[in-house]
């Protein structure tokens, strides 16, 4: 075995750990943000399994608004199937559109809601119905951090797979799309404007 | 054998290992070149005959290539695995195919396995290590990391399913003890060198399957080639064979180790008993599906693998053995799991210890003895398990169900400067937190206020350990927005107090900040001037008059058989950070007499002040030796 020979062997197995630690770097990033999502979902349902209780005790009190209330129950329940559908394929275009669509609509129907809400004062002192809301607005918040972090995780994966030498080999390791970032209509439960921290 | 022991034995054990293996390397390289030779020289004794007759081969001429070839392969890839389980227990677990359990989304059987290690993590003074389920019907459980910083607990759904409240304790228990004696470390280097061996097979493998060259001269290199292959594969193999026979001898030993400290923590033989007997009444017994579950055998808490092939590979003991050892009275009969159920023996402890009435925490007067300190760290006992749990039970629910969300939780680091800081600072970090947080969250920032004034200051160390797994889940840049939040915190009244600095050197070594040396190397005598700083601190810390302190500080000294030195009360807790760094990379065997001679300081003047334990407690976690909450 020739000196050139060594040389070109070292060379080689050099390369094929180079890319094979892309790619584990690759895995990493993805299961990150992957598990990121799993608290965005967590938050969201807690949020979609309060709403039926808020929207029966309005019932009780505006016989009328059946239409309102209605709009708010389809919304939701289109929210929890964007969920599910997220939650099995994070990151995917599709489904964080979807979910990012399905959120906002919900996020219309709660603000239509609460516009209606304002002409029936018992309602709004109603005890139930003011811990619900304040849970709601507690999640709120919660969901948008979480949200912050998935965000985060999802242009690390990005960044890194558009960059060099990640770029050259991603498509081969079946990382072929760049992952979506969640975006939400900002509802109007969310009132301030984005400050440095924790919103 | 205690914790220091245990490290100080793990570092010579590695030093060992380092050294069998650099001969198994040049062994390896002796006997390839050597057959090598004799291959390429009866391949030309045939081509003698043909045309011309060359000077045969010596083995020295071709052994600088074969030995580089094999050199390098073999650095490559023990590089390239350590490297790849160089993220710690994380890496394993995520292999594993395992699911990390949040605290805000369980089911209660999960919750129950949650709190089971939550009790035994606080027992043990580490924080809370990430939960990763496994989906597997069988019972296993394993734990994995370099330190306890990084550590994580990974139990199968089978285990989480039909093992009962008593038994995943001493499951836990048994995997707690493989992170304090330092196995993880030491089994992580040996899958990765392992990994180096395994190559030179596919290198074998490689040669094999070339395509042979075909010659007008028809000489022998194809079949060169053929034979080199061979060589390796077989050499290689053998050299994985050895690896194994001595991962596998080392690992059943530490197995049994992990057993007995298991029984030390919880004072309860049946709990790991029962876990083993069903192991072996079920009909899955501890095999995993997983296919890499050969490669982290020696992380299981049984065996995952059932190899046809003899006891020398086996990664653990037989289950009978096990059994037997912690239970010489046992009739032979394993336990079927789904009949026995996993409820009995399940009341929350937390429940349990309600009745037994929680010490006054405040009122902790009574002199420890420093070899009771220094023995309790790396192996708890029982009395702290109790403890932990009556100190759970202090803090109300609203609040623990806070710590498992990670807004939640970033938000409770934000208060505890401000619960315990005096009035007008307080209003101060108020106001600056008004400015930075949403209004939704200074709300709920206040809520968790009123609730943290009403607890006791030694309860701070144990929230920040609670709150780890979901502070884990913060992305990069969260996390450093949270810690500038708390350093401006600390700094809106210009002195740094005790609780801020401790707060503050916590955080960042919980999350892995803190880049250290190189460790176990160091000596107490080269470290003379950090020690003096580190025991002024502390005397200052608990003494209020110059002199008393002065005298703390000496009664310390001493112990620590070093040249003389004088108290600095100029001594400043800002300066802590970078004296505790270089402490960290102390020798194991070094550390003892530093912390005897930090507890002697301490209780020189016969109280525990609220700061001192805080201090204590903080530079024991920051040194890698977790002292459990004095009980």
């Amino acid at each position: 075995m020739s000196v050139g020979m060594i040389v070109t062997l070292v060379v080689m197995a050099v390369l094929l750990f180079g890319a094979i630690g892309i790619y584990n770097q690759l895995v990493a990033l993805k299961n990150r943000f992957e598990n990121a999502f799993a608290q965005i979902a967590v938050q969201l349902k807690r949020r979609y399994d309060l709403i039926p209780n808020l929207v029966e005790t309005a019932k009780a009190y505006m016989k009328h608004e059946s239409g309102t209330l209605e709009a708010v129950i389809k919304a939701r329940n289109q929210a929890l199937t964007g969920l599910t559908a997220a939650s099995a394929a994070p990151g995917s275009a599709t489904a964080m559109t979807s979910l990012g669509q399905a959120e906002g609509q919900l996020a219309g129907a709660m603000s239509r809601l609460n516009v209606v809400m304002e002409a029936y004062p018992d309602l709004k002192a109603n005890q139930n119905m003011m811990q619900v809301s304040e849970e709601l607005t507690s999640t709120e918040n919660k969901v948008a951090f979480a949200r912050q972090a998935f965000n985060d995780a999802v242009t690390a994966y990005n960044t890194y797979k558009q960059s060099f030498p990640a770029v050259v080999l991603a498509a081969m390791f079946g990382h072929v799309a760049n992952a979506t970032l969640l975006e939400f209509a900002d509802s109007a439960a969310i009132q301030d404007a984005p400050k440095v921290s924790f919103n | 054998m205690n914790f220091f022991e245990q490290q100080d034995r793990a570092r010579a054990s590695t030093f060992r290992l380092v050294a069998l293996f650099v001969f198994a390397i040049a062994t390896l390289v002796l006997v390839t070149s050597y057959l090598a030779v004799m291959v390429v020289n009866i391949a030309q004794q045939q081509n003698a005959a043909r045309h011309y007759v060359a000077a045969p081969l010596h083995v020295t001429q071709l052994m600088p290539e074969v030995a580089l070839v094999i050199i390098s392969v073999v650095l490559l890839g023990a590089l390239y695995r350590t490297a790849q389980l160089r993220s710690g227990g994380k890496a394993v677990a995520e292999q594993m195919g395992g699911r990390l359990l949040h605290g805000n989304d369980a089911s209660a059987e999960e919750r129950k396995i949650l709190n089971v290690v939550e009790e035994m993590a606080i027992a043990s003074g580490v924080p809370v290590p990430p939960v990763y389920v496994i989906e597997d019907d069988a019972i296993n459980a394993f734990a994995a990391g370099y330190h306890p910083q990084d550590a994580v607990i990974g139990i199968t759904r089978g285990a989480v399913h039909l093992l009962s409240r008593d038994e995943l304790q001493g499951v836990i228990a048994h995997e707690f003890s493989h992170i304090f004696n330092g196995d993880m470390r030491l089994n992580l280097r040996l899958i990765g060198w392992l990994h180096g061996l395994l190559l030179i097979t596919l290198i074998g493998r490689i040669l094999l399957q070339a395509p042979r060259p075909i010659n007008r001269d028809r000489d022998q290199t194809g079949n060169i080639m053929f034979m080199l292959g061979l060589l390796f594969i077989v050499l290689g193999y053998a050299g994985v064979l050895f690896g194994n026979l001595i991962k596998s001898a080392v690992s059943r030993q530490r197995e049994f180790l992990a057993d007995a400290s298991s029984v030390q923590f919880t004072r309860n033989p049946d709990g790991i008993g029962n876990a083993l007997k069903k192991i072996g009444g079920y009909s899955l017994g501890s095999r995993l599906m997983q296919s890499n579950a050969t490669e982290i055998g020696h992380l299981l808490f049984g065996e995952g693998v059932y190899e046809r092939s003899s006891w020398l590979f086996a990664t653990h003991p037989p289950l009978e053995e096990r059994i037997r050892r912690i239970d010489p009275q046992w009739d032979g009969k394993m336990l079927d799991p789904k009949e026995t159920g996993s409820t009995e023996g399940d009341e929350d402890s937390r429940q349990s210890a309600h009745g037994t009435g929680a010490r006054d925490l405040r009122s902790v007067q009574t002199a420890v003895l420093e070899t009771a300190v220094v023995t309790a760290i790396g192996a708890p006992t029982d009395r702290h398990l109790s403890h932990a749990v009556a100190r759970l039970a202090e803090i109300p629910d609203q609040l623990r169900e806070q710590l498992a969300t990670p807004l939640d939780a970033s938000l409770l680091l934000c208060a505890l400067p401000v619960a315990r800081a005096a009035a007008d600072t307080a209003r101060q970090e108020l106001a600056l937190l008004q400015q930075q947080l949403s209004s939704a969250s200074y709300q709920q920032l206040t809520r968790q206020l009123s609730l943290l004034q009403v607890l006791p200051r030694e309860l701070d160390q144990t929230l920040l350990e609670l709150a780890q797994p979901a502070l884990r889940q913060l992305s990069p840049a969260q996390w450093q927005q949270l810690n500038s939040l708390v350093q401006q915190l600390a700094d809106v009244d210009g002195e740094l107090s005790v609780q801020e600095c401790t707060l503050l050197l916590l955080m960042k070594h919980y999350q892995g900040d803190d880049r250290r040396p190189q460790a176990g190397r160091l000596l107490l005598v080269e470290c003379r001037d950090d020690c003096v700083l580190l025991l002024s601190v502390l005397a200052r810390a608990g003494n209020e008059n110059a002199d008393e302190a002065a005298a703390a500080f000496a009664a310390g000294w001493n112990r620590l058989q070093l040249p003389a030195a004088a108290y600095q009360p100029a001594a400043a807790l800002a300066q802590l950070e970078p004296a505790i760094k270089r402490l960290a990379a102390l020798r194991p065997l070094q550390k003892p007499a530093l912390l005897k001679a930090m507890v002697c300081c301490v209780q020189n003047d016969g109280k525990l002040a609220v700061d001192e334990i805080a201090l204590l407690r903080t530079v024991a976690a920051l040194l890698d030796c977790p002292l459990p909450p004095l009980a």
